[in-house]
């Protein structure tokens, strides 16, 4: 292979900046010699600047939403909608009906308790908890209001005082 | 607003977020057709099932990510695989695309809307015209010249993430690339630059 083609090869990279210092040196220094490099090299520039502007040819509208309802249809584990009286963090998610990186976002709220290192969460408590978010008409405050913790004194607070 | 790195997007989704597999395919999905779209010599109907099946194919194997690869990668290689399949089981596709190379302008590319950068409408109709020449003759390349320069060229992936997409090793890349590039500087040189000539006549002595 003449050094010409070699170099020839190196162009793209050269353009880059994605070749090592003392090849981009030595391309540079042949470049500077040998006219022909020169004219390869504009015509590297000529060309990569046209592909970038072509203009992309776009999928119909209706594959967007095909492919969206092949992806949903495929979801392994459908959402659950039965549910003993524990819960992991899975099942949780179903429950709640949120998706778990959202309820990851909760999870430091919700009452929990630990075992054998997984998280699980009683349904009663759950549901007690979820009674104590709630805020509407027809809610009865609890018997014995119980001491919030100050991170949810924010959305609770208005809770306590309902009446009919 | 907030935007968030496709791997961060696809860890979520790992999680169960189905609306950040939503975002991830919004943000890729006209770029992975058009790179298919390419590969198989502008034949719109096929791309678009594989496209399809692509993105089916990537939720199902969501798990098997690893963010270490950067997204792009991973979905381009997966992309290139299920063309290489396509096209291997339909062998009669060549005759399909050198008569497709004659069709000035494939069904849904508006050939000026990208390319239309001044006001000056000879010029936008010459970009045009220059855009429609290239396309016609990056399917005229083989295969393999056509998928290092789409990638490389056309959808700017660096050498290296190319040789990574093709699973090839990168002085082969360098070298289909260069083909691909004397390819198209003998097929369609003076239409991309009309002052420099063709390489026949500027051999080095």
């Amino acid at each position: 292979m003449n050094p010409c083609e070699t170099y020839a090869e190196l162009l793209p990279e050269f353009l880059d900046g994605a070749l090592p210092p003392d090849l981009a040196a030595n391309t540079a220094t042949h470049l500077a010699e040998c006219a022909h490099c020169r004219d390869e090299l504009r015509f590297v520039r000529t060309l990569t600047r046209a592909a970038r502007e072509l203009p992309s040819p776009t999928p119909g509208d209706a594959v967007a939403i095909r492919i969206m309802q092949s992806v949903l249809g495929a979801r392994p584990v459908p959402r659950r909608t039965e549910f003993g009286p524990v819960l992991d963090v899975e099942e949780l998610a179903d429950f709640l009906r949120v998706d778990p990186a959202t309820l990851d976002r909760y999870i430091p709220d919700i009452p929990c308790f630990e075992l054998g290192g997984k998280l699980l969460f009683r349904r009663e408590t759950i549901e007690e908890w979820i009674r104590q978010r709630e805020l509407g008409i027809g809610l009865q405050p609890l018997p014995e209001p119980q001491p919030i913790p100050e991170e949810h004194e924010q959305t609770v607070s208005g809770g306590v005082q309902w009446t009919l | 607003m907030v935007t968030h790195a496709d791997e961060e997007l696809m860890m979520q989704f790992q999680a169960g977020n189905v609306y950040a597999y939503e975002l991830l395919c919004e943000r890729y999905r006209t770029r992975t057709f058009a790179f298919i779209y390419r590969l198989l010599g502008g034949d719109r109907e096929p791309a678009e099932d594989l496209l399809q099946d692509i993105f089916v194919k990537i939720a199902g194997a969501a798990r098997l990510y690893e963010p270490r690869a950067k997204f792009s990668t991973w979905l381009f290689t997966i992309a290139r695989n299920h063309c290489r399949n396509y096209l291997k089981s339909r062998p009669y596709l060549q005759q399909q695309v050198t008569v497709s190379a004659d069709i000035p302008a494939p069904p849904g590319v508006d050939a000026g809307v990208l390319v239309d950068t001044t006001d000056n409408p000879a010029q936008n109709v010459q970009n045009r015209e220059t855009a429609e020449i290239l396309e016609a003759a990056i399917r005229r390349l083989p295969d393999a010249e056509r998928e290092v320069f789409v990638l490389r060229a056309v959808e700017g992936f660096s050498h290296e993430e190319s040789a990574r997409i093709l699973g090839l090793n990168p002085a082969t890349v360098r070298t289909h690339y260069h083909r691909a590039r004397q390819h198209l500087k003998a097929d369609i040189g003076p239409v991309l630059d009309p002052t420099s000539s063709t390489p026949e006549n500027r051999r080095p002595a």
